[in-house]
């Protein structure tokens, strides 16, 4: 397949999940409700970059991922995979597809098979997808199908810091250390050479001695092996350290897009700004300036109308309670981009907190 | 170690032991510490290092195979290791609450808010009249800014925000002294969290509360705590003043600790990598605990075990680094042969 220089494009995706009632109710009110967990997301990923999805618990981060995996299907949208639509392939394909694609989740233990040693873990996608076709080639006899595994396993448990590789091989997961469990969920996804890695909260139940470890090695490995990521995360301090791009998201849409460096130095719409400056610094002599926005993330079933987080946000207008903001450039330079009536939009006279003499770019 | 302070909660050599198959877990190592009324203190650690235990032992929760092995809990100028159950189910709730990282398993869901804080006052005083105690929740509730018909509702129409203040509520209805908050604002998200630790701050401050906040979150204790204490593998190995640790570590476990947390506010950071990982606490390390790991360790660390000593005012440490070496140590680095292999490369 051709390499493109976007290894995954996402245009206008949406998932609504059925809310499941009872009969009576059903009956009663007569109408199914949805639960809108993705409602309008694009964005692309470019090959050899790790670009973060970032956002509060129910923001639709996780549901994005899943999408992109195919391990949903989207109720509207597109997914494109080096420019080939994912939902069209028959099953066959889309397994063979999914080779490419791997997935880190936040709790190893959970992501482990209790009853499977670590070799024989990492060992299970090599049987299936790398084995096969070695001996379709020619390149190993049946007889030596087993000494290739481990030969492939353990180089792939040294690489990810799972040493001595010859010993931890026979273990099971409970006789790893929580640190090393996530090396061995890492190299189980690393091992049968995918290129792109959904990494979801891949550190979050790490310890924070682990974790700068933890970070360090994904970032090492995917030099080494060519990789992009999409990394899923609520943790915008350790964001920092691994994203190059990050897309905010707020109540199933995007609400600020861009390099991490913009958008983490100059944060243009209110979420974004109430985000970082919520995030707690290890400095007690730190202050926060900013004032928090009030209340929690509103129901996904019913979301606000206009800018869902107008309810929410400092310095909303009337426009935002009825008009939807489009995804629109902070300036010209950059793919920096925000959706915010005030910010970026039509409507930017009426932001309480343009200082005067700043003129419209 | 620090008479001249109001005192609310004094541990003497507290100690927590876990009885499994694979041998006995000493969870929490002869703890020595003050908490002062008024203020905050944040207990920080790594998962597994007793913080958890710690807290739960100061309410007398540990429940078998652990047991308090030795110590002393004088909470208030009582020793509560001498008071039968009756007397410390009273102090419980009443004195000292206790808010846990998810508010959901502590609330009854088939029961209403307003019930809880007629239960609750009701269980310290049987002759508290419901009126009386509905007044007083629907004092409390507004106080932490949830409007007071919320109380009618059940624990699962709350967000986890109002969930968490409520749990907080529930302590204040009975005007507890301590409120021991173990991991409190977790399961919170950011935002919320932050709402959360402003509450909180305005709540000490009004109404003079002392906390202890159990986190493995250094940000929220330092956006929140007065002093802090640092454990690892059971013990507390630093204490002081927060501005104090935060700004001149000590001891080299808090000093890795705190360069290994993120810090959005700042660019271009480079995260300490911390070798190896916690030690297994049925057969820990001799001598310090941290000195499998430790970067400076000497002889004397593997041998000898520290105590925790001012070495300044404000500011406790245990390290060898800190104290004069006892005689027949040189001081010698520690060939770092035998570094664990756990979770590191």
């Amino acid at each position: 397949m051709s390499q493109t220089e976007n290894i995954v494009e996402v245009r206008d995706l949406k998932k609504h999940f059925p809310v499941h009632k009872s009969f009576l109710s059903r009956l009663l009110s007569g109408r199914q409700l949805f639960v809108r967990a993705v409602d309008g997301v694009s964005f692309t990923i470019r090959r050899g970059e790790v670009f973060g999805l970032a956002g509060e618990s129910g923001s639709g981060k996780t549901t994005v991922g899943r999408l992109v995996l195919s391990l949903e299907e989207p109720t509207e949208g597109e997914i494109l995979v080096d420019g080939q639509a994912l939902g069209q392939l028959p099953p066959e394909m889309l397994r063979r597809e999914r080779r490419r694609m791997q997935v880190v989740f936040q709790d190893p233990l959970a992501s482990l098979n209790p009853r499977m040693s670590i070799g024989d873990g990492i060992g299970h996608g090599v049987r299936i997808h790398l084995i096969p076709d070695m001996l379709a080639d020619g390149e190993i006899s049946a007889s030596e199908v087993h000494a290739k595994t481990r030969e492939i396993v353990e180089d792939m448990m040294e690489h990810v810091g799972l040493t001595p590789a010859d010993i931890l091989y026979d273990k099971y997961p409970h006789q790893l250390s929580g640190g090393q469990r996530q090396r061995a969920v890492i190299a189980r996804a690393l091992v049968i050479k995918p290129e792109l890695v959904l990494a979801d909260e891949p550190i979050a139940m790490a310890d924070v001695s682990v974790r700068a470890l933890l970070l360090d090695l994904m970032i090492r490995l995917k030099d080494e092996f060519n990789l992009t990521y999409l990394y899923i995360t609520h943790d915008l301090a350790t964001a920092k350290y691994i994203c190059d791009r990050i897309g905010i998201m707020y109540l199933g849409k995007i609400a600020e897009i861009g390099d991490l460096e913009a958008v983490y130095s100059n944060p243009v719409h209110p979420y974004t700004e109430a985000l970082l400056a919520a995030v707690p610094v290890p400095d007690p002599t730190y202050r926060r300036s900013k004032p928090l926005p009030k209340g929690e993330i509103p129901d996904p079933i019913n979301p606000p109308p206009g800018c869902r987080f107008h309810p929410r946000c400092p310095i909303a207008q009337d426009v935002c309670k009825q008009e939807e903001p489009e995804m629109l450039p902070v300036d010209d330079a950059t793919d920096h981009m925000a959706a915010c009536h005030l910010r970026t939009g039509a409507y930017r006279h009426l932001d309480p907190t343009r200082s005067n003499g700043t003129g419209d770019s | 170690m620090e008479q001249q302070k109001d005192v609310l909660l004094s541990l003497r050599d507290l100690s927590v032991q876990y009885k499994t198959r694979a041998g006995n877990v000493d969870a929490v190592s002869n703890v020595t510490m003050d908490v002062r009324r008024g203020e905050v203190l944040g207990l920080v650690g790594e998962s597994g290092c007793g913080k958890s235990t710690l807290g739960k032992a100061i309410m007398r929760l540990i429940q078998r195979p652990g047991r308090i092995t030795a110590g002393e809990i004088v909470f208030d100028d009582v020793d509560l290791m001498t008071l039968a159950d009756e007397e410390m189910r009273n102090l419980r709730g009443q004195r000292i609450a206790m808010i846990f990282q998810d508010p959901m398993t502590s609330l009854n869901p088939v029961q209403r808010i307003i019930d809880h804080f007629v239960e609750t006052v009701q269980a310290h005083d049987a002759s508290a009249a419901r009126e009386l105690a509905s007044m007083r929740a629907e004092e409390i509730i507004e106080s932490l800014r949830i409007t007071s018909d919320r109380l009618d509702d059940y624990p699962h129409q709350l967000s986890g925000g109002m969930r968490q203040r409520v749990m907080i509520g529930l302590g204040m209805a009975l005007d507890a002294n301590l409120i021991i908050a173990d991991e409190a604002t977790t399961s919170l998200d950011v935002l919320v969290e932050a709402q959360f630790l402003e509450l909180m701050r305005e709540l000490v401050r009004q109404l003079g509360l002392t906390v202890m906040l159990i986190t493995h979150n250094i940000g929220i204790v330092a956006e929140l705590a007065d002093r802090v204490a640092v454990m690892y593998a059971g013990k507390i190995i630093e204490l002081g003043d927060v501005y104090e640790v935060f700004g001149n570590p000590q001891h080299p476990y808090t000093q890795g600790l705190l360069q290994s947390v993120p810090n959005i506010k700042i660019d271009e950071q480079d995260l300490y990598k911390m070798e190896g990982s916690p030690p297994d606490l049925i057969s820990p390390p001799t001598g310090c605990r941290f000195h499998p790991r430790c970067p400076q360790g000497m002889d004397v660390c593997a041998a000898v075990e520290p105590t925790l000593s001012p070495s300044k005012p404000e500011h406790y440490t245990a390290c060898w680094l800190h104290e004069p070496i006892p005689e027949g140590y040189t001081g010698q680095p520690l060939q770092m042969v035998a570094v664990d292999q756990t979770g590191a490369s």
